[in-house]
């Protein structure tokens, strides 16, 4: 111990200067260092929440974190968060020179983590400490969910696949469709031309009984038109002026033939020439009849009518039947189309039921996706580090702060300057002590003289 | 001249090499270079013992290489007198060596041997060999030379214990350098009485 002094005593009698000079520039180069490190700081306020017990509850154990208490300030001084940091700040400097200017400290049973970010101007300095108590934020959860993440890439990836194979599929279809358009159909490749056929096949049905219809209709007015001959015939003879002029002679006389033969006894003189009289007119009027009712019957108002009547529904009858044939002709094109296009028909219904398996394959993965993303989402609120302070103003270093620094430094260089000095007295050459001098010689000192 | 510092060294020095060895101890003064300041130590060793009240002697070895005798210059050491020079003995071998010492140890309690460069004559060998102690002087602030392990190494075959080491800084070395180095007897005795005479005024009292 004795001998250790008289070291450092000659150490600082002969090489004190450099402990002084590695002060002095110590010195000086932690006042430089205290000015271009920034002289404004801000604070962000971070809390530590139990992600097992819901936001914002403080923790109590922090082996619920995902990332440990004490590990925090070496995160906040890591890679991926400075190089966050950076970006966030639009730094383009090396990252070494970024983490000098930040400090995250972290308390034994606190759940506060003040994070602190110094910059030479205070806007910087509050848009570094909000970046990095972000950063911190979002590289704990990503860390959280980070599990999720594989399997939503993986399921993001399935979904590409699957669109890239549902392309496919419409394109094959379109194409086929394209080349035989009567095959285009929502669904079956062969139903559009059955359902053309069936359609067509209905509407030869609808019109075959409506044909049916009509030609009752045209039967009825045929038998209407025959029971109406009487009817007439009546009104062809009352129509007729002659007949209805020797129809009420006929009518006076007979009349006036009853009249007499009420009167009178079958013995009255003028009775037989009466009878006569009137069966000339009945036999008259008769043959007038026959002529009144000789002419077309459709002279017949209602006779008429029914015959027309018969005639429009004969023309309905005459339409079915044109439009059944029509039918009958488009449904024989059809079903020749259906037979020649059997071949296409099969493929691209066997193309559609691909496309709906793989449609429904798409819609499962879309909604392991969605569940993916949303226990991620769910994973990644829950995370254990919660920004409740955001920075806002930025404080300016006080002149105590740089000299502290600047006396800081100046007594780690002056430490080790006088280390420097020691260590050049200890291990120099030259017999300058009596310790070397015992250590050379193995034999005791006990005087020195010349003083 | 002495200062009163070194006079308190020597006097601590001078206490461990008597009470340590021998009662009638020969201590050898030696050093690995030249210029370590080996003269000033011997002369104010020698000094010490005798205001200790031991009679005491002080004997400069001066090798010639030429003749290759070697010369003993002795002297006196009277504390309260000033040191008398007395009869230079030269020595040619061991023996001779050996007889020399034992009649002045004779007459003497403590003989007090500055030698010469340790190499430079054989006599320095002998001269170690018969001692009771070395007392090795060291010029601080030179660095550590290959002479300084050499002679330790030496020392410790010849089973000689050191004494103390003394270390001398450079006002000292440069006082004593040319008295040492000096290999005429004429020198020599020219230089030593003057030191000696110096050691004698410079005690307390006088």
């Amino acid at each position: 111990m004795t001998m250790d002094i008289e070291i450092w005593k000659r150490a600082l009698r002969q090489h004190g200067w450099i402990a002084a000079a590695a002060g002095i520039f110590g010195l000086v180069f932690a006042l430089l260092m205290s000015r271009k490190g920034g002289t404004y700081f801000a604070e962000s306020q971070v809390l530590l929440v139990n992600p097992t017990a819901g936001q914002f509850q403080a923790i109590n154990d922090t082996a619920h974190l995902s990332v440990r208490t004490e590990d925090l300030p070496a995160l906040a001084q890591s890679t991926s968060v400075v190089s966050n940091l950076a970006r966030a700040i639009h730094f383009n400097g090396r990252l070494s020179a970024l983490r000098p200017r930040i400090r995250v400290r972290v308390a034994e049973g606190s759940s506060m983590m003040p994070i602190t970010f110094s910059a030479a101007n205070e806007r910087e300095a509050v848009a570094g400490a909000n970046a990095l108590a972000d950063a911190l934020t979002s590289y704990d959860r990503k860390v959280t969910t980070s599990r999720f993440d594989r399997l939503v890439d993986d399921l993001r990836g399935q979904i590409r696949r699957s669109s890239r194979t549902l392309a496919d599929l419409d394109h094959q279809i379109a194409s086929i469709t394209a080349e035989h358009p009567l095959l285009s159909g929502p669904k079956d490749g062969g139903a559009p031309l059955t359902s053309r056929i069936i359609d067509l096949e209905g509407k030869r049905d609808d019109a075959n009984a409506l044909l049916q219809g009509d030609q009752e209709v045209a039967n009825g007015l045929a038998a209407l038109i025959n029971s109406t001959r009487p009817l007439a015939n009546e009104e062809l003879s009352d129509s007729d002026q002659v007949y209805s002029q020797l129809k009420a002679q006929y009518a006076a006389d007979a009349a006036h033939l009853a009249f007499i033969q009420k009167q009178y006894s079958g013995r009255y003189p003028g009775l037989p020439e009466l009878l006569h009289q009137q069966r000339n007119e009945i036999a008259q009027l008769n043959r007038r009849r026959a002529k009144a009712i000789s002419r077309s019957p459709l002279f017949s108002k209602t006779y008429s009518g029914i015959y027309t009547q018969k005639a429009g529904a004969d023309a309905k009858v005459a339409s079915d039947q044109a439009v059944i044939t029509a039918y009958n002709q488009r449904l024989h094109e059809q079903q020749q189309q259906l037979l020649s296009s059997t071949g296409e028909s099969t493929g691209l219904a066997e193309l559609r039921r691909e496309h709906d398996a793989e449609d429904a394959a798409y819609a499962l993965l879309a909604n392991r996706l969605t569940s993916a993303i949303a226990d991620r989402s769910e994973a990644a609120s829950l995370g254990s580090i919660a920004v409740i302070d955001r920075a806002d103003t930025a404080s300016r270093a006080t002149w105590s702060t740089s000299k502290l620094i600047a006396f800081a430094g100046f007594l780690c260089a002056l430490f080790i300057g006088l280390g420097i000095a020691y260590l050049l007295e200890a291990y120099s050459g030259r017999l300058d002590g009596p310790e070397k001098i015992i250590k050379l010689y193995g034999a005791p000192v006990y005087a020195t003289v010349g003083k | 001249m002495i200062s009163k510092s070194d006079r308190e060294q020597f006097a601590f020095l001078a206490f461990h090499v008597f009470f340590r060895y021998s009662t009638k101890p020969i201590v050898a003064v030696t050093s690995a270079l030249t210029g370590d300041g080996r003269g000033y130590v011997g002369a104010g060793l020698a000094r010490a013992l005798a205001m200790s009240g031991r009679s005491t002697v002080l004997i400069e070895v001066s090798g010639n290489s030429e003749t290759g005798m070697t010369t003993l210059q002795t002297y006196s050491v009277n504390p309260s007198f000033d040191s008398m020079r007395m009869e230079d003995r030269a020595v040619a071998d061991a023996r001779e060596t050996r007889l020399a010492l034992r009649e002045i140890n004779a007459r003497f309690d403590v003989l007090v041997i500055v030698l010469d460069d340790l190499f430079s004559t054989s006599m320095n060998l002998e001269l170690l060999s018969v001692s009771s102690c070395v007392v090795v002087t060291v010029a601080m602030g030179r660095r550590a030379d290959q002479a300084d392990l050499r002679l330790r190494d030496f020392l410790t075959a010849l089973e000689k214990p050191i004494a103390a080491v003394v270390p001398t800084l450079k006002s000292v070395q440069s006082m004593t350098l040319p008295a040492l180095t000096e290999a005429t007897p004429l020198g020599a005795s020219r230089t030593m009485p003057t030191r000696i005479a110096a050691l004698a005024q410079s005690r307390p009292g006088s």
